[in-house]
């Protein structure tokens, strides 16, 4: 039997997604997760959900050894959609800490845009964390199903104001070797606090784009010159 | 002369005299082991460690490195309450310490019960990754004014080392008890506060204004004393607390404190305090040890083999000038005796024991950390050249370590240097 294209597409990271499911009879295994509602969906500097509200479901394996995987599914609405449709992301990677304190991990993401399977690309990322900042470096050799070849670089850090309360903090510049125009510099800063399994975050989200003009994936406009805008996200997920 | 009429005036002015060889927090095992020959006191506590992955790309992460907060904690609090439900043990409460990748969680037995049998059986589990009791720490405790009393003052020279070397911006990791911050010798030392004693608001306390005093106390203000390391930056972490005449502390907090101290940056660590082997502090040592940061311990005089964590290689083991040998330890030797400095209430007293010994030399390793930062810890054990034997202060000959290990000439600088080596364990 032959699954239809378009149901191949999502397989991957469904796949990532279940395997942790598989691997979870592993006394030592740990499988959490979340449950959430965003009031923008905002990915590397993007809406991906057309500056609309969307839910998440997140889920997360850790085994012993350092082994993780795990995936999500967004309620997104890409600009060239008229309804809501599923976005999906899984990931499996092997991280650690070394005795220095710095920990390192390796890793490869796989989205799916069930929808749009033609914009359906792969990841493989390294990332460095210390004990306040983390960083870390994605290669996509097909970004959005374009053949660019690009690389993300994102700087994550935050501190703890008071019992319950966050400050966290996050950088981010996407560069494609193929079509600068598209190359960006995101930043996000906020809060977040928790209450029992509750989390909320509130943050701001600053983009902007090296030549004003992106895919038409994103509706960003066609100006030619360079563009800072800006987004309030509220987050609000229980986590399980 | 003027030694005596400043002590007179120490101790009149409302000082307290520490009894000697007393000052020292001591390790007594809450649960003795084998624990299972005796019944146990009620409440007795565990720590069951579980696995703390590493941090990694996750979709719903929002970008900070918290532990307590993330995702992940839910499934690693799921798999307590299933093992503490298993074996009727009460969640207390945990504590993520990266730095061992273990999430540590505080569990009380049934009254009576002793932990022995727990802890075999949850060495076989395997959603755990190791489990102890939890150790109490008991003390059984029992140019400024005062700095011509201070023994270092003359023994160290202190006056000619500072012209070198002050402990610029190294932060000394003081894990004791509360220290007063505002102090007049203080102020402005202590960089940061942190309590992890549970039920109980940070408050200052005689042992760990002691210590800090003796490291770090405010130089030229005119008032009290002089520390070794007058620009050091303390971190002031309150693992012990003062009950009554003793100071007590166990190994869920000072792990804490430790944990604390390894992620923030302290570059020395302060352990005045002895007693057992205790493996998940040794853990902390060795983590701390792996990241190139000095930890000092002070010898109890009362255990043969100077207690943990003296006893652990690489660490500094201190003992009091003039203290009695222990088989198979060499240790440090640094002025413990009428040794002035800082007490609460604004007050300044007279302290002796292997506590202020042991503040002596993290003092002495924030003024080479300044000057040379990038020392091996071996090399820097090497370098650390002994007094002169006829006099009983100078376990240290501070002018002539900084001279070996730096280069730098921060006394009278002899023509030919007959230096000689001291070895700890």
């Amino acid at each position: 039997m032959r699954l239809s294209y378009q149901l191949q597409q999502p397989i991957r990271p469904l796949a990532l997604s279940v395997l942790a499911w598989l691997l979870a009879p592993a006394a030592h295994a740990q499988l959490s997760g979340s449950a959430g509602l965003l009031s923008n969906y905002m990915y590397r500097g993007v809406t991906l959900s057309d500056d609309r509200p969307a839910a998440r479901l997140a889920l997360n394996y850790d085994d012993a050894a350092g082994w993780f995987a795990g995936g999500q599914v967004v309620t997104g609405q890409l600009a060239v959609e008229s309804h809501r449709s599923a976005q999906w992301t899984g990931y499996a990677g092997y991280a650690q800490r070394l005795p220095s304190g710095l920990a390192w991990e390796t890793g490869v993401t796989a989205y799916a845009f069930p929808n749009k399977p033609h914009w359906n690309f792969q990841e493989v990322f390294f990332g460095l964390s210390g004990d306040t900042v983390s960083g870390r470096l994605h290669y996509s050799p097909n970004y959005l199903g374009f053949g660019d070849h690009t690389l993300y670089c994102e700087l994550n850090g935050g501190w703890t104001l008071a019992p319950r309360l966050q400050a966290f903090w996050h950088g981010g510049y996407y560069y494609a070797r193929d079509n600068a125009r598209t190359n960006r510099a995101e930043a996000r800063i906020g809060l977040a606090t928790s209450y029992k399994d509750w989390q909320a975050q509130l943050s701001l989200d600053l983009t902007r784009q090296r030549g004003g003009s992106t895919t038409d994936i994103y509706g960003s406009n066609n100006r030619g010159d360079s563009d800072v805008r800006h987004k309030v996200v509220i987050t609000v997920a229980r986590i399980f | 002369m003027k030694r005596l009429l400043a002590l007179g005036f120490c101790l009149c002015s409302g000082a307290v005299m520490a009894q000697a060889g007393q000052d020292l927090p001591q390790i007594v095992p809450r649960i003795d082991a084998p624990a299972e020959t005796q019944k146990a006191p009620d409440n007795a506590e565990i720590l069951v460690m579980f696995h703390l992955p590493a941090p990694h790309f996750r979709a719903d992460h929002y970008g900070s490195n918290n532990y307590r907060e993330d995702a992940g904690r839910a499934a690693r609090q799921r798999i307590a309450a299933a093992v503490a439900q298993e074996y009727k043990l009460e969640l207390m409460e945990d504590w993520a310490m990266p730095a061992l990748n273990v999430d540590c969680y505080r569990m009380r037995l049934p009254a009576g019960q002793g932990a022995a049998t727990v802890l075999d059986a949850l060495s076989r589990d395997s959603r755990v990754e190791w489990a102890q009791v939890i150790q109490d720490f008991v003390a059984q405790a029992g140019s400024d004014p005062l700095y011509r009393t201070q023994p270092a003052a003359g023994a160290w020279r202190l006056d000619e080392v500072r012209k070198t070397a002050t402990g610029r911006k190294v932060t000394v990791a003081v894990v004791d008890s509360g220290i007063e911050s505002n102090h007049p010798d203080l102020a402005g030392q202590v960089t940061v506060e942190e309590n992890f004693v549970d039920g109980q608001k940070y408050v200052p306390e005689l042992h760990g204004t002691a210590v800090a005093g003796v490291i770090a106390a405010r130089a030229g203000n005119g008032v009290g004393i002089e520390g070794v390391a007058p620009d050091a930056r303390l971190m002031a972490l309150r693992a012990c607390w003062q009950s009554g005449s003793a100071t007590r502390c166990n190994s869920f907090t000072l792990a804490k404190a430790m944990n604390y101290a390894l992620s923030n940056g302290a570059q020395v660590i302060n352990l005045s305090l002895s007693g057992p082997q205790d493996r998940l502090l040794l853990q902390l040592v060795e983590a701390a040890q792996a990241r190139g940061i000095r930890v000092v311990g002070a010898v109890d005089p009362a255990r043969a083999d100077g207690g943990f964590p003296a006893n652990t290689p690489g660490v500094f083991a201190v003992a009091s000038d003039g203290a009695a040998p222990h088989a198979g330890l060499h240790p440090l030797l640094a002025p413990g005796r009428d040794i002035p400095t800082t007490l609460p209430g604004g007050r300044w007293g007279v302290v002796s024991g292997s506590s202020y010994a042991a503040a002596h030399v993290s003092g002495m390793l924030a003024l080479l950390e300044e000057l040379k930062p990038q020392l091996s810890v071996a090399r820097l054990r090497e370098g650390i050249v002994p007094g002169d034997a006829s006099a009983v202060l100078t376990g240290i000959d501070l002018c002539a370590t900084i001279r070996r290990l730096t280069g730098k000439c921060t006394c009278a600088c002899p023509t030919s240097s007959n230096s000689r080596f001291v070895r700890s364990p």
